[in-house]
């Protein structure tokens, strides 16, 4: 054996020891991880596969027609929304109708000062 | 560059075709409990942390059942240590920005996890070893940590590899993704300052 060769075999067997003596808490925490991963590839039970799926439609359903159907108190808050935008309408009406006689006033008043000072 | 791309290249086929001896694993399972401890040591020597190494050899096994389960056995070893060594070069990069971002913080949780970790602390030693030798084994296990721990990444994994795992140079540069030849310079270089760094603690 070279004097590489035994080199290297002297760090391997340290090495091996090292390995060997790894704590309890790191074994344990590396069966955890190694369980997890070994885990991720066990397949779903195709035994339980529809029934899951079709009590999830169903809840999908309930919940779309839950969501979508108007109650009572929607409607009159949509009641409430109409009123108001038709009270805010009339309001603005008003203020328009008002503004178009000062309007006429102006008008006249803009004429006067024209022949009064042409 | 083309020469060492060309030759990793080769390196990642010839995966498949290694000639093997029998393997001590047939399925997942029985090679992830094979691996496992020496994955767990190899990624605590290069970050200096037990957590993270544990984080990082967990990140590994996932990959390899997840993308790999349905090779054959003989390429798992080589698949595995491949994934290792870019869990572990990910973990460098991100240390690298994080130390530049954080200088005031530099690797000081490693520093203490390093200061009270004895790798040979809880040895119950060899059965036929006196306590004297156990205790020499000791002080050199710990003496060689310390050393690997010190030599540049590349060079440490190319020792860890073909050193303490015994992957072939083919093997080896798969792992890695690099060519032959840049393992054997690691590899070589690596040795000559281990044995520089151990020489006082070596019963040559």
């Amino acid at each position: 054996m070279t004097k590489h060769s035994k080199f290297e075999a002297e760090l391997r067997d340290d090495l091996h020891t090292l390995e060997e003596t790894t704590g309890a808490p790191e074994i344990f925490r590396l069966a955890q991880a190694r369980n997890r991963a070994l885990a991720q590839t066990e397949p779903t039970s195709g035994k339980l596969r529809w029934p899951v799926m079709g009590a999830s439609m169903a809840s999908v359903l309930l919940a779309t027609v839950l969501i979508v159907q108007p109650d009572s108190t929607e409607l009159s808050s949509q009641v409430d929304n109409q009123l108001g935008t038709q009270l805010a309408t009339e309001m603005i009406i008003d203020d328009s109708i008002e503004l178009y006689e000062d309007l006429d006033f102006y008008y006249w008043l803009a004429e006067t000062d024209q022949n009064g000072t042409s | 560059m083309k020469q060492q791309t060309h030759k990793a290249s080769q390196s990642q086929n010839s995966i498949a075709d290694l000639a093997a001896a029998p393997l001590p694993y047939s399925n997942v399972e029985d090679f992830l409990k094979f691996i496992e401890r020496r994955a767990f040591h190899m990624a605590r020597i290069n970050t200096g942390d037990t957590e993270t190494a544990l984080d990082i050899v967990q990140d590994a096994m996932y990959k390899l059942v997840e993308k790999y389960s349905h090779k054959t056995a003989k390429e798992w070893k080589p698949l595995f240590y491949r994934i290792l060594s870019s869990k572990l070069t990910d973990y460098y990069r991100r240390k690298a920005i994080r130390d530049k971002v954080f200088i005031w913080s530099k690797s000081q949780t490693a520093d203490e996890d390093q200061q009270f970790y004895d790798p040979a602390a809880s040895a119950p030693g060899r059965a036929s070893e006196t306590p004297d030798q156990m205790l020499m084994r000791s002080q050199r296990i710990n003496r060689l940590n310390e050393s690997v721990q010190q030599l540049p990444n590349r060079q440490r994994q190319a020792f860890m590899l073909r050193c303490w795992e015994g992957l072939s140079t083919i093997e080896t540069a798969a792992a890695m993704q690099c060519s032959e030849g840049s393992v054997k310079t690691h590899y070589s270089r690596a040795m000559n300052s281990l044995r520089e760094m151990l020489e006082d603690y070596r019963n040559d």
